[in-house]
């Protein structure tokens, strides 16, 4: 009791450094999950995006293209330039490229679509970009029935521009589940960051103030034995998990206006971040053990925070992972979290393969937690020998 | 006896830190361990609160032997460590009912106990603030504080005066024995000779982890051949008068300088009266007449053959 009283009071003494953390890791999240968060397939289809095309073909076809879709996208016209084309896409300042050759509209009147095809340059697997792709397919494949039926090239542009509205009812569900998106899955998204960054700072100093050499020692000579003290400290890090945990569901209950505790998802949820929260904690006990001053303690924040959001997919999406970089990423606990989010994002209902995988991925980050729990007991006791 | 120390040997690597030391200390004292830096004093009470793993020998505290998890012997041990062991950010009250809460569960008891060592420590103007707005010597008390809160029956205080200033020194000091004349053992240890001379009832002198002398002050001293040195300020004196200084009974070193006559006696009596006969003898004017007993500095430099502090 007493241990775990010291800990409220030391955690009390540094509640302004945590709750700068918090502050911020809350700004940016809501920055971010306002512009990423779509709630369902109509908002989604009235979406405009970012579309470059390159006009190598220069004639009505392509020029039918950009009046169709201009209305609704923001186009724009560009030289082919590929560095500056893949910066964009990176940066998601470009969802679509795409590209017209030449010759393309004389291979379409000649009835040889499958000559000259259209071509486009896009991140692989984002919804915008599949989104748009499927667009335009749509789109060909009308005119290119129309011009079978024997419509002119300008008959049938004309036919497509009138019928616009109408084929807006088309249905993205197949592709796009309308849940993946919403707040709390991308406020979810973030929760490592705050977990990783809060659990290493409040956890570490903590640790690392328990563990000063002369109060230990004044410890060590007391009549409480050292399981109790153990208990205590073990009691207070989970309390403040408990905290942390509580603060997230909190602001993901303001965000879904409340609707996400009646989720089927939430539970699911719940499980993902806690297997997150006890690695947070873990990382500070070892951050708590290795470092040596409050500094050190700042500086594996930082490190581990950012190198496991980014490096997991947190911060970047997995998507634009290459192949290397996923191999190396599928190492990282946060990338199984990231998964697992998503995976509970798109649920519907859930299926024993789906409740498997859950499962399977929470453990995983959670053996991670309990390595590093693991390892930072082994160096605790070896330490401790070397020191009588 | 409270604490039994046997043969007890610890080495760091190849440094023998305590080589075959011995200790016993009864009920009731103020034991001090004078020693030079780095002679062991800290190592002996590391090993003695099980803090350190030792090589060989036994330790027993109130008739039991004490190992790391020797709970209910730890409960009526106080320590005061070398360092000061406090948290930063922790006020004075709460530092010291913290610590006393490691062996007091019960609140209204802890409370009483933290309020008597505030008061003990004389630190109730300051018990809103945190350690860092102390001084030193506010700070050695906070310390203390911390270590005896709980009533222990033996206290034990390792340098507890390292950079205090005088006027703290002597509080501490006065504490110290208050708590012994209320019934704790103490074990005292220091490199400083005044204090131990003026404190502790038995003293124990270390050098190179051996226990080289035991006894009380007097007893020490009575171990070496050395009585009173005696200091007289002389205008001049001839090379036939020292001459006849150095052939006076018992006399053991003798210097002149800046008009200062300097004479180390031996024990014996009357070593006062024949030098001062002497002077008048031979008519030599002096004034200022000083006389010093041999302190336990001289005991150490005669039996290691160097001095106490360096
Ligand atoms: N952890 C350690 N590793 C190696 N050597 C040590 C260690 N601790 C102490 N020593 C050595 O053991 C010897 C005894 O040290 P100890 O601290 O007991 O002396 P001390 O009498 O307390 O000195 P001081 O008056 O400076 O506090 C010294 O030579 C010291 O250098
Ligand atoms: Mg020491």
């Amino acid at each position: 009791m007493q241990v775990f009283k010291l800990y409220f009071r030391l955690l009390k003494h540094y509640k302004g450094i945590l709750f700068i953390y918090f502050v911020i890791f809350i700004a940016v999240t809501f920055i971010i999950s306002d512009n990423m968060s779509v709630s369902g397939g109509e908002e989604i289809y009235t979406t405009s995006l970012n579309v470059a095309i390159i006009d190598y073909d220069k004639k009505t076809l392509g020029n039918g293209l950009k009046d169709y879709f201009g209305d609704k996208h923001y186009l724009t016209e560009i030289e082919y330039d590929e560095d500056a084309i893949l910066e964009e896409l990176y940066w998601r300042e470009l969802a679509y490229v795409l590209i017209i050759p030449e010759g393309f509209e004389a291979a379409i009147l000649a009835g040889e679509e499958e000559k000259i095809e259209l071509q486009s340059m896009k991140v692989p697997g984002t919804m915008t970009a599949d989104y748009f792709q499927s667009e335009l397919e749509l789109y060909m494949s009308k005119l290119v029935a129309l011009l079978n039926a024997g419509y002119s090239l300008d008959e049938a542009q004309a036919v497509l521009m009138d019928l616009k509205e109408e084929k807006a009812t088309v249905s993205l569900a197949g592709f796009v589940n309308e849940n993946q998106h919403d707040r709390c899955t991308v406020f979810f998204l973030y929760a490592p960051y705050l977990f990783v960054a809060l659990g290493i700072q409040g956890v570490g100093l903590i640790l690392l103030h328990m563990n000063g050499k002369e109060v230990k020692a004044r410890m060590e000579c007391s009549s409480m034995p050292i399981k109790q003290r153990i208990a205590g400290l073990t009691a207070g890090t989970l309390f403040y998990g408990g905290i942390m945990l509580a603060a997230v569901l909190i602001i993901a209950g303001i965000l879904s206006k409340g609707s996400i505790y009646g989720d089927v998802r939430f539970p699911y949820f719940i499980l993902n971040l806690i297997s997150m929260l006890l690695l947070g904690l873990s990382l500070g006990f070892l951050a708590g053990t290795v470092a040596k001053n409050g500094n050190a303690v700042s500086g594996i924040v930082n490190v581990a925070s950012l190198a496991l959001c980014f490096l997991g997919g947190v911060f970047v999406p997995q998507e634009v992972f290459s192949d290397g970089i996923t191999k190396v990423a599928r190492f990282i606990p946060t990338y199984w979290y990231v998964q697992t989010n998503n995976e509970i994002g798109a649920m519907q209902t859930m299926n024993t393969e789906l409740l498997q995988k859950i499962l399977s991925q929470t453990g995983l980050v959670a053996c991670y937690a309990l390595a590093v729990f693991a390892l930072t007991v082994v160096l605790i006791s070896s330490r401790r020998k070397q020191m009588r | 006896m409270v604490v039994k120390i046997e043969n007890l040997v610890k080495r760091y690597g190849d440094l023998v830190a305590l080589d075959h030391f011995n200790l016993a200390i009864e009920e009731g004292e103020v034991f001090g361990l004078l020693g030079p830096n780095g002679s062991g004093k800290s190592t002996t009470i590391n090993c003695l609160l099980s803090l350190l793993e030792f090589d060989k020998g036994k330790i027993e505290v109130f008739g039991q032997e004490m190992k790391p998890d020797s709970y209910e012997l730890k409960k009526d041990i106080g320590v005061i460590m070398q360092n000061v062991a406090v948290f930063d950010e922790l006020t004075v009250y709460e530092n010291i009912d913290y610590f006393c809460g490691l062996y007091v569960k019960d609140k209204t008891e802890r409370k009483k106990l933290v309020e008597e060592a505030i008061n003990f420590v004389e630190l109730s103007e300051f018990r809103k603030f945190y350690p860092k707005k102390l001084s030193g010597g506010l700070l050695r008390r906070l310390n203390i504080a911390c270590g005896i809160a709980h009533k222990p029956k033996l206290i034990i205080l390792d340098e507890p005066t390292v950079a205090v200033d005088p006027q703290s020194r002597n509080k501490i000091l006065e504490g110290i024995q208050n708590l012994n004349a209320n019934g704790a053992t103490i074990i005292y240890t220091s490199h400083y000779m005044e204090e131990v001379e003026q404190i502790c009832t038995r003293i124990a002198i270390m050098d190179k982890g051996k226990n080289i002398a035991i006894g009380t002050k007097d007893e020490l001293k009575a171990m070496i051949d050395l009585g009173e040195t005696i200091s007289l300020e002389v205008l001049e004196l001839s090379e036939e008068s020292m001459t006849a200084i150095q052939g006076l009974p018992h006399v053991i070193k003798m210097t002149y300088e800046n008009h200062l006559l300097k004479v180390k006696f031996s024990k014996g009596k009357h070593n006062l009266l024949r030098l001062l006969d002497l002077m008048k003898e031979r008519e030599i004017g002096f004034g200022g007449v000083h006389a010093e007993m041999p302190t336990l500095n001289d005991v150490f430099l005669e039996i290691t053959g160097k001095e106490l502090r360096d």
